[in-house]
């Protein structure tokens, strides 16, 4: 069983940590080797759940089958990087290709963190790390949605045989069978290789997510800032009360947070360096897809992202709006596959969501026009921020008025891209909460909460870009 | 000590506590959930569910009957369960199907199934039966 784990890990692991270093370059410290080693993970499940699903729609057979279509489609993947000048020059400076390359410059860092801040931090890790192995061990199959959808639709697509695509039967709606794929896939197709429907596999999933958004969070704040300053905006994600529990619940509000952020991250890769390969512009495409293949919000984050880096450009001066054709047309290489699988999905599978179910346009209308509703949505979304993290919030903002303002003028972009994309995906909910056919109170009650907590690591990221880093000692 | 230091110390004497007592909280909880009845809730309806799967056909709309006065978020629940148990098999709330199971939480009641014309193929015992549907 641990064989075939890992070898179902390393099969998409290889071609993804090869695109993630042809696009990010050399690491050039721990805290780079996190990243990119998180980020990898992120492109390794989100592609192979879409190998998965692709497999099952034209089956070669079996285990064997599946493992040799990975093989070969992954081997193809791996010649990508190598198709770009830069790319290539990062790729061969690799450890595993040898010394042949250099490494990419990056800034000087020579902060040490005082030993008891990293006390600190680790007595929260591992309290963190316990609060979430006790929810998952309380719930194995997950909290409601985890056995009510993904966990369910996993099951589906493991144990279906030739009747998979039972799962997306209009009969069991209520299960939202016109959800996207990833992370049913992903549990899927580790079923498949270890052959037996295990529940360590949707735990060791969920786990991984939770963690790897931490990870993601305190690496890339860590190059872009300081190494205190990633280790606070950790400290404050692991504070969040809601974030531990739903790590354990093994839900996908976690997994297309982690997504979100992704995209975002590697978006500073190029935004405070010239020196990286334009196929960044491609990874974030990939990120950006694979949070659309997580659950629906994630075509929202798509559009806001689009627009946010165009917006973004424009108020940003000249400089950034030089190359914007080129940077769309990468993102979108990245972007176009994912998409299309997922397109392929909606329409040969997925039933109608229930946004557009009952929509006529006198409905629509009227409740568009309802000033009623803007008022609940208004309160329920104040309530929600004033109430957040249960007390986290004024720590929050009395920490940003204590430390106060000070970034970095080579961030503007990415502040105003993390800032603008935020501000479009409230925009967004907002608006999906006003024409909802289904019950407003009921919808907002069950589900605001957990689109907060999706955009919570992004949130944090471009705070602690904006405000003046907590510095260890130089 | 520098301004920059100062602060930092201070921001961790609020956040640190804050993220130990929200930690704290949540795995105190969870002890107290171990011992709870609840904690194996799952198990025990899988375990029940168990011996039906091998009368069931292997893919297909299954129906599916419960007590009407259990409470609504129980009812959905053990449904939504019992859909996750008894996967690929689709559950349908409705007895129009050859197969229809009936979940049950009271006492056996030998008239229960008399009105809605079902035919008992297998009782397994712990409020899991297995009917025979009505045509339409």
């Amino acid at each position: 069983m641990i064989g075939w784990s890992i070898l179902s890990l390393v099969i998409p692991f290889v071609p993804a940590s090869m695109l993630v270093a042809a696009a990010s370059g050399r690491p050039s410290g721990a805290m780079d080797r996190v990243q990119q080693f998180l980020l990898s993970f992120g492109v390794a499940l989100g592609i192979s759940s879409c190998t998965y699903f692709l497999w099952l729609t034209k089956p070669v057979p079996g285990l064997p089958g599946l493992a040799a279509s990975e093989v070969v489609f992954f081997f193809f993947l791996c010649a990508i990087p190598f198709c770009f000048r830069g790319s290539r020059r990062a790729l061969l400076a690799l450890p595993f290709f040898g010394e042949a390359g250099s490494s990419l410059p990056s800034p000087p860092r020579n902060e040490r963190l005082p030993p008891w801040l990293l006390i600190c931090f680790g007595l929260v890790l591992v309290m963190a790390t316990c609060a979430i192995l006790m929810v998952i061990s309380n719930k194995p199959h997950g909290s409601n949605d985890a056995y009510a959808v993904w966990n369910l639709r996993a099951r589906f697509l493991f144990r279906g045989g030739d009747h998979w695509a039972d799962g997306f039967s209009p009969l069991i709606g209520w299960s939202n069978p016109d959800y996207p794929l990833l992370l049913s896939a992903t549990i899927a197709r580790w079923w498949a290789y270890v052959g037996s429907d295990t529940v360590l596999v949707p735990q060791f999933i969920s786990l991984f997510f939770t963690l790897a958004t931490a990870g993601l969070l305190i690496s890339a704040l860590s190059t872009l800032r300081s190494p205190c300053q990633g280790l606070v905006a950790g400290l404050f994600l692991f504070s969040t009360a809601f974030f531990i529990r739903l790590g354990g619940s093994q839900y996908a509000d976690v997994p297309i947070g982690f997504f979100m952020l992704a995209t975002v991250v590697v978006f500073s890769l190029k935004d405070t360096s010239r020196e990286k390969s334009p196929l960044v512009y491609s990874l974030a495409g990939i990120f950006a897809g694979c949070a659309a293949w997580t659950k629906n919000e994630g075509m929202l984050f798509v559009l806001a992202i689009l627009v946010a880096r165009f917006v973004s450009a424009i108020l940003s001066g000249p400089e950034s709006r030089k190359g914007l054709t080129r940077e769309f047309a990468f993102f979108c290489t990245g972007l176009a596959p994912i998409l299309a699988v997922l397109l392929f999905f909606k329409i040969k599978y997925a039933p109608s969501n229930d946004l557009f179910r009952n929509q006529g346009t006198a409905l629509f209308l009227a409740r568009m026009t309802d000033p009623h509703r803007y008022a609940m949505i208004v309160k329920a979304f104040l309530n929600e921020i004033v109430r957040w993290g249960s007390g986290l919030f004024p720590i929050l903002v009395v920490y940003a008025l204590f430390t106060g303002m000070r970034y970095n003028s080579g961030h503007l972009r990415l502040i105003l891209t993390c800032a603008a994309t935020l501000i479009f995906m409230l925009c967004g909910h907002f608006f999906a909460y006003l024409c909802t056919p289904n019950d407003l109170a009921w919808m907002l009650g069950g589900s605001l909460e957990r689109l907060l907590l999706q955009l919570w690591p992004t949130f944090l990221f471009v705070l602690f870009l904006i405000l003046t880093p907590s510095k260890g000692v130089t | 000590m520098g301004r920059s230091r100062i602060r930092l110390v201070l921001v961790l004497c609020m956040v640190v506590p804050f993220a130990v007592y929200v930690n704290g909280r949540i795995i105190n909880k969870e002890i107290e959930r171990w011992s709870e009845p609840a904690r194996t809730e799952e198990a025990r309806y899988e375990r029940r569910l168990q011996p039906l799967k091998e009368f069931l056909p292997e893919h297909g709309v299954i129906g599916y009957v419960t007590d009407e006065r259990v409470s609504l978020y129980k009812e959905l629940k053990d449904f939504y369960l019992a859909q996750y148990m008894l996967c690929p098999r689709l559950l349908v709330r409705d007895i129009h199907y050859p197969s229809v199971i009936g979940v049950y939480y009271e006492i056996a009641q030998p008239d229960r199934t008399a009105s809605q014309s079902l035919t008992l193929v297998k009782d397994f015992g712990y409020g899991i039966e297995l009917y025979q549907g009505r045509e339409r």
